[in-house]
């Protein structure tokens, strides 16, 4: 593992995307259009921000991810929030979806949880449209792509769970499939899109996903966090700030988290 | 979260339309025959949120629209005021923002209100910047002491869409 400091500049294209090594890219001051430039041109799997929220546990879950990925995989809030679950300011959120779970009573669930975070306040309605993008994306594997997300039983077996977890200062929102078919680069290369050619620009027409949802989550999240084990895993969070206004929030640099580079 | 819900008024050459709940995947958006109006007055007041798919569901349906007949926007709930600020045409050119809401929030005892404004009134946009006048009072009083709600957005960018208005 290498870990870099670099200046942080611009770069306008996008090369040998996807081509990951095992490195961290520490920057700062990197807004969140830089920051994915970076981490598709495919030199770093880990973005962290010297200037960003709890630096040092960031860093961590980036050695974390590149030492220990598969326990990344199994238990992604011990990773990014530790393991010391005396930290924790509630108990942890989990819910696995079954054949008949209606996507509503799910996040209601979920929102019941975040009333109980302090210092929600000012992300829960981001934290709560985090919840649903990541739920769809981890959900639409396990129905038929040729009917409405959500009608019918589920067409393919596996599991998907939603979890959420809280310490002082960060809610960690993320989704668990036991299908393993996130393909990290159109992840990636959607949300580039939404900041090179605008959101609208950017919209999937027809059937199935908006193809902007995963840029909601980035936009509005400070921590991002994708691992997959193709055919195995797939885990996406995604983390917010606790006990600050959305004033200061706006303020603060991003980070991302990249694990395996997912069915191509 | 509630399920969306829209509620229709005929009021001569305007349809008065309100909404609420949830702009999801499962949204249904009142079919208008553009024949029968000159305006459409849109009260968004419900709305609790959006999702990527709303979105999409939004400009499908509102596009058409706003190509034919005027559209005023009442009580923009601050979830409708980030995609006008985020996505293009979710303010179409030729609608109008009557009023919205403005988050305030107290770091101290957590606590955040809702402030509707009225573009021309408080918040103005006066060539490349906004101003901002609440009549040299609070706009938002919480009883509790030493608390102080400050206005909890990012001027330059949460009243852009006003620029544009």
């Amino acid at each position: 593992m290498a870990i870099k400091k670099r200046k942080p500049h611009h770069k306008p294209v996008m090369a040998n995307l996807f081509d990951v090594t095992n490195t961290i890219l520490v920057g700062e001051k990197m807004g969140p259009g830089q920051v994915l430039e970076k981490i598709c041109n495919g030199s770093f799997s880990h973005i962290v921000q010297s200037d960003s929220l709890c630096f040092k546990q960031e860093l961590s879950a980036a050695h974390f991810m590149l030492s220990r990925g598969k326990q990344f995989l199994l238990s992604p809030i011990e990773c990014i929030l530790g393991v010391e679950k005396s930290t924790r300011i509630t108990p942890d959120f989990t819910k696995k979806v079954s054949p008949d779970s209606r996507k509503a009573d799910i996040l209601n669930e979920f929102g019941n949880f975040m009333n109980e975070v302090k210092g929600v306040r000012t992300v829960w309605d981001n934290a709560f449209l985090c919840a649903d993008e990541i739920f769809t994306n981890g959900t639409k594997n396990a129905w038929r792509k040729d009917v409405k997300i959500f009608t019918g039983p589920i067409a393919f077996p596996g599991e998907v769970e939603l979890f959420a977890a809280a310490d002082e200062k960060r809610m960690i929102v993320g989704c668990r499939d036991s299908y393993g078919r996130l393909n990290v680069h159109d992840v990636l290369k959607q949300i580039y899109d939404c900041y090179e050619k605008g959101v609208a620009q950017s919209i999937r027409h027809g059937l199935g996903g908006a193809g902007i949802g995963s840029f909601l989550i980035f936009e509005s999240c400070v921590s991002y966090y994708l691992g997959v084990d193709p055919g195995h895993k797939t885990v996406v969070c995604a983390s917010f700030p606790l006990g600050i206004s959305r004033r200061a929030a706006a303020g603060l640099t991003k980070n991302i988290h990249v694990l395996g580079k997912g069915s191509t | 979260m509630s399920q969306f819900k829209s509620t229709l008024k005929s009021d001569g050459g305007v349809l008065k339309l309100a909404f609420e709940g949830m702009i999801d995947e499962d949204v249904a958006f009142p079919q208008v025959e553009l024949k029968d109006y000159k305006a459409i007055h849109l009260d968004l007041q419900g709305i609790k949120a959006i999702n990527s798919v709303g979105i999409r569901e939004w400009l499908d349906w509102i596009r058409p629209l706003s190509e034919k007949l005027q559209i005023h926007l009442f009580n923009c709930p601050k979830t409708i005021v980030f995609q006008f600020n985020m996505v293009e045409g979710f303010l179409p050119p030729k609608s109008l923002v009557e009023s919205f809401y403005v988050p305030f929030f107290c770091e101290k005892c957590d606590r955040e209100e809702n402030v509707l404004v009225k573009p021309g009134r408080e918040v103005t946009a006066v060539g490349n910047s906004i101003k901002i006048d609440f009549g040299g009072k609070p706009p938002a009083k919480c009883d509790k002491p030493q608390c102080e709600l400050e206005m909890d957005v990012t001027e330059g960018k949460y009243f852009q869409f006003l620029k544009r208005v």
